[in-house]
């Protein structure tokens, strides 16, 4: 897959960026100049170590002015940034460096977030960020024909609609794109002041926050990880916008149950996965705000928005601008009722392609896997999903994946991992077999090979997995599965 | 600022450890909680979003306040700290 090469309209916007980025981890606002030159003395001394253009690089920087920085350092030089969890296991990273040939990891050690020991790589280069520490870290991989070709283009990481985990390609003038239609369809970025949440390396926090920040010369609000109560005391208070995901909008409301209406952004979006209607309705309550959803993938960038200035839109609401939806008739969909059928995007902020895929083209529709309907109004209602990817928050897990790291603990014979379901959302639960299975050691194993997300928070301990004859794990008939995600095809 | 009377350090332990039980069976965790191991996934068993319940079912349940600096990640080190850094509600 060839991204187009030579456009950087990312770095031109950031050019020309006249806002800042506010730092609640150090109490520290960057103005736009000094975030430059940050990010020219980092781009300096990255080039000096060996960064080159073209070059794979694992971006693992936790929501601090650093995140903006590096990730303009290393578009500079022409490298194309993995945008990967600060916190991701030491086992996920090894995985992704052999899997890519990335010879550089840009991790800045944030306290509370990462788990990368400091010993898993040589320090290549180092530079503080104000007081942050950003190490250029040499993994010493060779290279794999795996790999992005074309310069400063930005690799999104998703475990994809079906299946193992991917890198999404989505150069700098897609990115342009989905902010465009983010502004262009929610219209409150005038002057905002927009509180991201979640890691900026989700395609939500990056899109909706960071981009469109930068296109709008607004100020962006980070923590180095969510802290419900410095969200409530400050960001509530200052910010015009808050970016949630659906376990943090509950955290919200519980926190703040029975204190009264405290102060919140006037204006609050989710995504990444539907939102409880309890919740939902809790939520407003308790802070007197509407709840607007956000449907995106990381694939498509951002597709619809419930947001509406004379009043919330039903389900996740109409498309934005410049995005086209079709409802196409699937297997999997067929019976299930009328109008139903599998969401399909053809959008600007479409990805350019899978890493290691063919290419897209560009009038492409993409297929989501969501199951959806639209209604007399234009609205889009999502009913599910076409396959069993677990959602956690937007966060995708692959079960096979846990699945491999559960079969290699001692004693253990068989697994199964599917969802699980509770009030905020879709969680990663497990039937294994095995002789005096120890379920906290078991999970602790897991910790060490998975990214904490992905570690069941159940465990159930079976004398065999139900099977089909020809041997197909029945996960519908494992404990727990939530029935509400039976659907036929599944 | 008038604070409302925080409980004794071992009551307030004791009620602490029990939400913990609580919040751990409802996760499928067996075993007995200790007051002094970590309270992730090296120890309670607790993620991210798990010690943020606790958290908020402490001062909800307890009628205490956790202050703001502790609500980030892996800044208290087990429930005794929980307990102690705990002070009456305002």
């Amino acid at each position: 897959m060839t991204p187009g090469a030579g456009a950087t309209p990312l770095l031109d916007l950031w050019s020309g960026f006249r806002g800042a980025v506010d730092c609640a981890s150090s109490g520290r606002t960057w103005p736009a100049d000094d975030l430059r030159g940050a990010a020219d003395i980092v781009g300096r001394r990255f080039a000096r170590a060996g960064v080159r253009p073209g070059d794979p690089v694992l971006l693992m920087v936790a929501n601090t002015a650093a995140f903006p920085v590096a990730l303009a350092a290393l578009l500079s030089l022409g490298a194309n940034p993995f945008l990967t969890f600060a916190g991701a296991a030491e086992a996920t990273v090894r995985r992704l460096v052999g899997e890519f040939g990335i010879r550089h990891v840009v991790h800045d050690f944030a306290a509370g977030v990462s788990r990368l020991p400091a010993s898993t790589f040589a320090v290549a280069a180092e530079t503080p960020v104000g007081a942050l520490r950003l190490a250029l870290l040499a993994t010493g991989a060779t290279e794999t024909a795996l790999r992005p070709e074309g310069r400063g283009v930005i690799l999104h990481p998703t475990s994809g609609t079906y299946g193992a985990a991917k890198y999404c390609i989505r150069d700098q003038a897609v990115a342009i794109a989905e902010a465009r239609n983010y502004v262009g369809a929610i219209g409150v970025y005038d002057r905002c002041r927009v509180t991201v949440t979640t890691p900026l390396t989700h395609a939500f926090a990056y899109g909706f926050g960071l981009v469109s920040t930068l296109l709008t010369d607004g100020t962006l609000a980070l923590d180095a990880a969510f802290n419900p109560k410095r969200v409530l005391r400050e960001d509530a208070l200052r910010s015009t916008i808050l970016a949630l995901v659906p376990p943090m909008v509950r955290r919200l409301a519980d926190l703040s149950r029975g204190s009264g209406q405290p102060p919140m952004s006037p204006h609050v979006f989710y995504a990444g996965a539907p939102v409880d209607a309890g919740v939902a309705a809790a939520f407003e309550t308790v802070f007197g705000r509407d709840l607007h959803a956000i449907l995106g993938t990381t694939e498509t960038g951002a597709i619809a928005t419930s947001y509406d200035p004379a009043g919330r839109l039903a389900g996740v609401g109409r498309p934005l601008p410049d995005v086209a939806v079709t409802i196409a008739e699937r297997a999997a969909t067929s019976g299930l009722g009328p109008g139903l059928g599998e969401l399909c995007v053809r959008s600007p902020s479409l990805m350019q392609g899978y890493l290691g895929a063919p290419a897209l083209a560009r009038d492409e529709a993409f297929s989501t896997g969501d199951i959806a309907r639209v209604d007399d109004e234009g609205c889009l209602h999502l009913v599910g999903r076409v396959r069993d990817v677990i959602n956690l928050g937007g966060m995708k897990v692959d079960p096979a994946e846990v699945e491999a790291a559960l079969l290699a603990y001692p004693g253990i014979t068989d697994a199964a991992v599917y969802p699980g379901l509770r009030v905020e959302g879709e969680f990663v639960q497990a039937a294994v077999v095995g002789d005096d299975v120890d379920v906290t050691d078991l999970r602790r194993h897991c910790l060490a090979e998975l990214d904490a997300h992905k570690v069941p928070a159940i465990v159930h301990v079976l004398s065999a997995l139900p099977r089909t004859p020809s041997g197909k794990c029945l996960k519908v008939q494992c404990p727990g599965y939530p029935e509400v995600l039976l659907r036929p095809g599944a | 600022m008038l604070r409302a009377r925080k409980p004794p350090n071992d009551e307030l332990l004791r009620q602490v450890t029990a939400i913990a039980a609580r919040l751990r069976e409802q996760l499928g965790l067996t075993g007995a909680v200790r007051t002094d191991v970590p309270l992730d996934e090296e120890g309670l068993g607790l993620d991210s979003m798990g010690r943020l319940d606790l958290f908020t079912a402490v001062e909800q349940e307890c009628g205490v306040t956790i202050p703001e600096k502790y609500w980030g990640p892996r800044r208290l080190r087990n429930l005794g700290e929980l307990a102690r850094v705990a002070v009456g509600r305002a």
